[in-house]
């Protein structure tokens, strides 16, 4: 047996490694620790300020476009809409500089063109210019997408020309062909997106609606009064981002974007376009300085229409006078004239001070005090139909005469004279009357047909709702709704209606105002002449031509108001200039409403046979 | 889902600019205008209308 206890050790040199080895360990050791603490420096003490270094690089913010409100109209037909739209600048600089990737790539095409043969120097001249035609080719194609002039844009490359950093070329463009030059790739080349407020209606409801600024911020009409409910909140959201700008997912809503609000309006467009255009018709027929015209449902005030001319185009600014985009139908005052007689009658009825029987002597003078109340002719002895029909100052005066000044008074305030009527548009008018304890005699006189007192047309269509709903008068509103509130009885049901059949007069062949008369309904209303008051008094031969009407007189649905202001073309009565716009309007409003005739003696042609009668 | 997102955009964008058309083409006086020129409508005269009683 081999004994091997005794066995020198074959491997002396195995100790001379233990050294080693435990360096090596040590070593390792060394490592692991320190990559472990370096790891956990990374991952637990530096944590944020690595996280917010990672995160700058892919994370980025990004807004998300938020649209203004809508403004429709009672039928949901827009008024008011924005739409995105791209503004194009270019970086003048930028458009210069030669970009060397593009160079290179012509030059690797030319090389393999050439067969891989060296390029020489005239060559790279050739590139560069190739380079320049490219740029310049790509100008004239951006000049054709946005129909501009030839060399606009072309011209910019001139080293020569001393030119601006920043040149704007096109506002308010069609995204589409945004899109398009996007796709050209021209250096230097800038798209920023944009909201431009755009007006199907243009100038038919310029002054109700307004306008906005650049900013989408309103400016004038509805658009500046309901600011806050049309407003959007751009939103923001948190996102990643790839090397090339490309978003990867979305993080987070930092801020959810929130459309404006869409204002539904009380206004009929289909109304308004016709109120519109009759309007503009006889003021242009009339040769006046102006006109408006309100049109105010008699059930419950809605605004259906208000047109005013002159008008201006919401889309196109720049020929706006300033002022001229108020809305004068709200905010211009004029003394009512004649129109406010039926409530003279009305209230003289209401509070018995007149009997309906009740006849009046004149004689086409009538002194008051110092001043003496005229007729256009002498009347003689009047009914009260026929005060209303003949327009007679002498007799409303007699009425407004035997009734307390304080009573007269109350009734003109309760329909609204010198209140304003809140529908909130800026600048809307109060309108004037004087308080009862500063009237003299014949100030009471002058009231009652119409002078001393001064009203808006909106004004003037308020307080003849309080005839047309049967002695309720109605708030007015711009905005739709279902029923009024705010409505109180100003007269008498009874009296309503007996003053409106008075009214039904006026329309009739030897009545003011023949010519509002509307084929196939009963209309009632009254004229105003209204002789125009300046610093000096009253002036000659200038006048506001005014009727205010009711439809159908027995049943009313629409109240309506025009207003024509200095008819300059030989005619001026009310009756004459203001009344066939009354007519034609009202006629097309009763016709679209699809409001049945309830006249049938001026119905051209009446069947009443049953619709089988007709198909054979 | 970008593409997906801009495309909601585009739409909303497109619909937007339908509504536009779409009023621009409906607005009365346009209307009026190719009823009287295009084809030739008039409006009928009052002793032709037949009103018909319900």
């Amino acid at each position: 047996m081999l004994d091997f206890r005794f066995r020198k050790p074959t491997r002396q040199i195995t100790k001379d490694f233990s050294f080693r080895r435990k360096f090596l360990l040590f070593f390792m050791m060394f490592c692991m620790i320190s990559l472990v603490g370096r790891a956990s420096y990374l991952q637990i003490f530096a944590k944020d300020y690595l996280n917010e270094k990672g995160d700058a690089r892919q994370l980025d913010d990004v807004v998300v476009p938020a649209y203004r409100g809508m403004i429709n109209d009672r039928n949901g037909i827009p008024l008011a809409i924005s739409t995105p739209v791209d503004t194009i600048w270019l970086d003048v600089k930028a458009l210069r500089k030669n970009n060397p990737d593009e160079l290179k790539k012509l030059k690797k095409e030319l090389k393999i063109a050439r067969k891989g043969e060296k390029l020489s120097e005239e060559d790279e001249l050739l590139i560069l210019n190739e380079y320049q035609k490219q740029k310049l080719d790509k100008l004239q194609q951006m000049e054709n997408l946005l129909e501009l002039p030839k060399e606009k844009l072309s011209s910019l490359l001139d080293e020569q020309k001393p030119n601006k950093s920043v040149v704007y070329v096109a506002h308010q463009i069609d995204p589409a062909i945004g899109e398009k030059i996007k796709a050209l790739k021209l250096p230097g080349t800038n798209i920023q997106r944009d909201f431009k407020r755009f007006y199907p209606a243009g100038e038919i409801s310029a002054h109700v609606v307004g306008f906005t600024d650049f900013n989408e911020k309103g400016q004038t009409g509805l658009e500046h009064v309901y600011e806050k409910t049309l407003k959007a909140k751009t939103g923001l959201k948190r996102v990643i981002k790839d090397g090339l700008g490309n978003i990867i997912a979305d993080i987070e809503n930092i801020q959810e974007p929130v459309n404006g609000k869409t204002l539904e309006l009380s206004i009929d467009q289909r109304l308004q376009y016709l109120a519109y255009r009759e309007l503009q018709k006889a003021v242009e027929i009339n040769k006046a300085k102006a006109g408006m015209l309100v049109i105010l449902d008699a059930k419950n005030g809605e605004i259906l229409a208000v047109a005013n001319e002159p008008t201006f185009n919401p889309n196109n600014k720049k020929n706006l006078v300033d002022g001229s985009y108020r809305n004068p139908a709200f905010t211009e005052v004029f003394e009512p004239g004649s129109t406010v007689k039926p409530f003279v009658v009305a209230a003289g009825l209401d509070g018995g001070y007149v009997k309906p029987t009740d006849l009046f002597y004149t004689h086409g003078v009538f002194p008051v005090g110092n001043h003496v109340v005229k007729d256009v002719h002498n009347y003689g002895t009047l009914d009260l139909t026929h005060v209303l029909k003949k327009s007679s100052n002498i007799a409303v005066s007699q009425m407004a005469l035997k009734m307390p000044p304080k009573y007269f008074w109350n009734t003109y305030h309760q329909l609204g004279f010198g209140v304003p009527t809140n529908i909130g548009f800026t600048g809307e008018a109060n309108g004037r009357m004087l308080d009862y304890s500063r009237w003299h005699d014949f100030e009471r006189a002058t009231l009652s047909f119409g002078y001393s007192l001064n009203s808006s047309a909106l004004q003037l269509a308020r307080a003849y709702t309080a005839l047309a709903d049967n002695g309720i008068l109605h708030s007015v509103s711009i905005l739709k709704r279902d029923e009024d509130i705010d409505a109180q009885r100003v007269f008498s049901s009874k009296t309503a209606k007996s003053v409106r059949a008075m009214m039904e007069s006026v329309i009739m062949k030897d009545g003011t105002a023949y010519d509002a008369r509307v084929d196939g309904y009963s209309v009632a209303g009254k004229t105003g002449t209204v002789k125009k008051a300046s610093s000096g008094g009253y002036v000659e031969n200038k006048y506001f031509s005014v009727f205010a009407g009711i439809a159908p007189a027995k049943n009313p649905k629409l109240v309506m108001v025009v207003m024509i202001d200095e008819p300059s073309a030989g005619q001026y009565y009310g009756g004459q200039v203001s009344a066939p716009v009354f007519s034609k309007v009202m006629s097309g409003a009763l016709r679209i409403l699809e409001i049945a005739p309830d006249k049938k003696e001026t119905t051209p042609i009446l069947l009443t046979q049953n619709l089988n009668s007709i198909a054979h | 889902m970008q593409k997906e997102e801009k495309k909601l955009l585009d739409y909303e964008v497109e619909w937007r600019q339908m509504q536009i058309e779409l009023n621009l083409l409906s607005r009365q006086n346009h209307v009026e205008a190719v009823a009287g020129n295009g084809l030739k409508l008039i409006m009928p005269q009052r002793e032709k209308i037949i009103y018909i009683e319900p």
